[in-house]
């Protein structure tokens, strides 16, 4: 655990494209949310493991929008539900519901569609929020805790010391 | 662009696909075995799964079905499955097979392992039910038997208690109700004071003019004649209710003998024996029928229909809810178009190879647009034969079930008809026909089943049972033909069995004018108990009745005063 959250701030204070740190967290945000099993993951997984998106974040992003998506299972069902009966939609629904492709993914299907809809929704804002975040971070947060009393504090403490050598491990 | 692409990704992808490609079988496995163990309530087992793309093939090897009542049996065990599935459906999630071929199925076969799953996936209800079954399956008949244990009729009185005394206050409710009609009408009737005005007036004209008389007595009468009049409308009405309150002092009093002639069937020991054959055989055969129905009832809801009707309508969490849309040519979510079986059929210890043809096997019939059938035919040792037909239409409500079944020349031997600890019956020799029918119409059963019993060698009794059940042993024993008629009624969850056979006479016969004694002294104990439970109401009945007599009795002393001065 420490290992990952070490990586996490190790990326956080690299060089690394914030697009690609919030890039990480955005398919975290489409996987997390929807059901594990949906088709439409595997080829997540694939882009995920395919673009050079930080793994340690996107676990535990990925973790995270998991949890999230247990609590609101109840509101992602009734969000699916009422998109696949809205009656201005029907003709989209049906169309697609004949072809075979769209019915694999299982876009009928309340809590995927109503996952994947929320994801979408989300993603746009989230990921400006993530590359504004971890830029104002890197400009301003950074240097301030790295010279801040806090900092020393971490370092001087056993726990703090053992974090700092996995941390330290890692630059090189 | 290399920036963005991390090559030794893709290597782990493909990894994970492969990984998912080579679990393919063992995960089918676990979700068959996992999800009809659930269904079940027992192990279902599977000794291997194999799944192939080209064509698209699912092979199962030895499935096992446990008997959730006897962990060491299975109810089902099949030795292959083959199913040729729609590869382009099963990309729409659907499960299509144009054929599926059932090989060596077997019935009641036993386990090497326990396949008690110990309610482990069972929901709470379902723990409870099966409980309830188990208790429910403590039963010993020789309890009910003539001579063994004659019931107690205090034991029965506090049982039926309640509902006597609720059919003899519903006769009592009726008769209040009359009885406080008549202190409201019986104000109605002409008073003592309005006799002697009359009275009054007549001697008054006694001392009239000739013309003044003739006015006043034709005024007088005319007066009298209303007040008769209205005695009479009373009268007539007092008759009609004395009448109906001493009916329902009679049935009252009547109810007593009536609810113990009524009563006495009921514990298995009727005057003459009618139905012994039911008491002697029925918990036996009320078993298999259960257990008959219960499968029937499972398979019924799996496979036509009927468990989607009755299907939560909020998906379980994390699984989310499929949402139809109209569709050319639209198709189930499961389907087996056509099922060839084959394999053996036991019963009573006699081995019947069948094969047969299951058709239009969906849960979802409305969609598929035609009903589930069914065809089989076997053959047994000795020249048995058996042909079950049958349809199962669930399109549309209410669903309609036929079955259609024969078992000619059917050889039983060392068939256990009861296995009660006092009067064991075992059918060690016998051949017999039975052909019947079944119709099921939204869940109410109507069925017939017609045996005849040739060539019968009964060995009955274990030989400690006392006089009564050795004389019963010995008439069983002196059977050597019989027909027995079975008849269900009622619904699949509370079905009402109807026995009647040729047993009954000859039993009864055999068992002899002590046992009737016995039984009549004990039916007496039971009139007489329950005529002392039912008395207060009964006496209760009666005084409203003399209070009726009271009324009428004002009534005539009325009309006779009325009369007596009418000019």
């Amino acid at each position: 655990m420490l290992k990952i959250i070490a990586r996490i701030l190790r990326v956080l204070n690299s060089e690394t494209a914030p697009a690609q740190i919030a890039a990480a967290v955005i398919l975290a945000l489409f996987m997390g949310l929807s059901p594990l099993g949906a088709p439409h993951n595997l080829f997540l997984l694939l882009l995920v493991l395919v673009l050079r998106v930080n793994l340690s974040l996107f676990i535990v992003c990925f973790a995270i929008f998991s949890g999230i998506a247990w609590l609101l299972d109840p509101w992602a069902h009734a969000l699916g539900l009422a998109l696949l009966q809205a009656e201005a939609l029907q003709g989209v629904w049906t169309a697609l519901y004949n072809n075979g492709f769209w019915r694999f993914l299982g876009f009928n299907n309340t809590l995927t569609l109503g996952t994947t809809f929320a994801a979408l929704v989300l993603s746009v804002p989230l990921y400006f929020a993530v590359t504004w975040g971890v830029r104002n971070y890197r400009q301003h947060v950074l240097e301030y805790v790295r010279r801040s009393r806090i900092m020393l504090a971490f370092k001087s403490n056993k726990w703090g010391r053992r974090f700092y050598s996995i941390y330290s491990t890692l630059d090189r | 662009m290399s920036q963005w692409i991390r090559w030794w990704g893709l290597g782990l992808f493909l990894l994970i696909v492969l990984i998912i490609w080579l679990g393919t079988n063992p995960l089918i496995k676990w979700s068959i075995e996992s999800a009809g163990s659930q269904a079940v309530g027992a192990k279902v087992e599977l000794d291997s799964v194999s799944f192939s793309f080209n064509p698209v093939t699912l092979e199962l090897e030895r499935l096992q079905v446990t008997n959730p009542a006897e962990p060491m049996r299975n109810s089902v065990e099949a030795g292959r499955i083959e199913l040729a599935l729609d590869g382009f459906a099963l990309l729409r999630r659907q499960f299509i097979a144009e054929n599926m071929a059932v090989e060596e199925l077997r019935f009641n076969t036993e386990r090497e392992r326990s396949g008690d799953i110990g309610g482990r996936t069972l929901s709470r209800e379902r723990r409870e039910a099966r409980r309830a079954e188990a208790e429910a399956e403590d039963f010993d008949i020789s309890r009910i038997l003539p001579g063994l244990e004659l019931p107690d009729p205090s034991a029965i009185v506090a049982e039926e208690r309640e509902r006597l005394q609720g059919r003899i206050s519903e006769l009592d409710q009726e008769a209040a109700a009359i009885e406080r009609d008549w202190e409201e009408r019986i104000r109605e009737l002409p008073d003592r004071d309005t006799v002697d005005g009359h009275r009054a007036r007549l001697d008054e004209i006694g001392d009239m003019d000739r013309l003044r008389r003739a006015a006043a007595t034709r005024e007088l009468r005319d007066d009298i004649n209303d007040d008769l009049d209205r005695v009479r409308s009373l009268r007539e009405r007092m008759r009609e209710d004395r009448e109906r309150v001493g009916e329902l002092q009679s049935r009252a009093r009547a109810m007593p003998g009536e609810e113990a002639s009524r009563l006495m069937p009921a514990t298995g020991l009727g005057d003459g024996f009618e139905g012994i054959t039911r008491q002697l055989l029925g918990e036996e055969l009320s078993t298999w029928i259960l257990r008959g129905l219960e499968a029937y009832e499972m398979a019924s809801e799996q496979l036509a229909g009927r468990r989607a009707e009755e299907e939560d309508p909020r998906p379980p969490r994390g699984e989310g809810e499929y949402i139809r849309f109209p569709e050319d040519d639209p198709l189930p979510r499961f389907l087996i178009k056509r099922a060839a079986l084959d394999g053996v059929f036991d019963m009573a210890g006699n081995p019947i190879d069948f094969d047969g043809r299951i058709e239009n096997i969906t849960h979802e019939p409305a969609i598929w647009g035609r009903p589930m059938t069914l065809n089989i035919d076997g053959r047994g040792e000795g020249g048995a034969e058996l042909a079950v037909n049958g349809s199962f239409d669930h399109r549309e409500s209410p669903s309609r079930d036929e079955l259609e079944f024969s078992l000619e020349r059917f050889s039983f031997s060392d068939a256990t008809i009861s296995d009660s600890s006092r009067l064991p019956i075992i059918l060690e020799q016998s051949q017999a026909d039975f052909d019947g029918n079944l119709v099921v119409t939204e869940g109410r059963l109507d069925s017939t089943l017609n045996s005849r019993f040739t060539g019968a060698r009964f060995n009955a009794g274990a030989g400690d049972g006392g006089d009564v059940i050795d004389r019963l042993a010995r008439a069983i024993e002196g059977v050597d033909a019989f027909n027995m008629e079975l008849g269900l009624g009622g619904t699949l969850r509370s079905p009402e069995i109807r026995l009647r056979s040729d047993l009954d006479r000859i039993i009864g016969n055999a068992i002899g004018d002590e046992a009737r004694r016995e039984l009549a002294q004990a039916r007496e104990a039971l009139e007489e108990e329950l005529q002392a439970e039912l008395r207060p109401q009964v006496e209760r009945l009666a005084e409203r009745e003399r209070q009726l007599e009271a009324y009428q009795e004002q009534i005539e002393e009325r009309r006779t005063a009325l009369r007596d001065i009418r000019p």
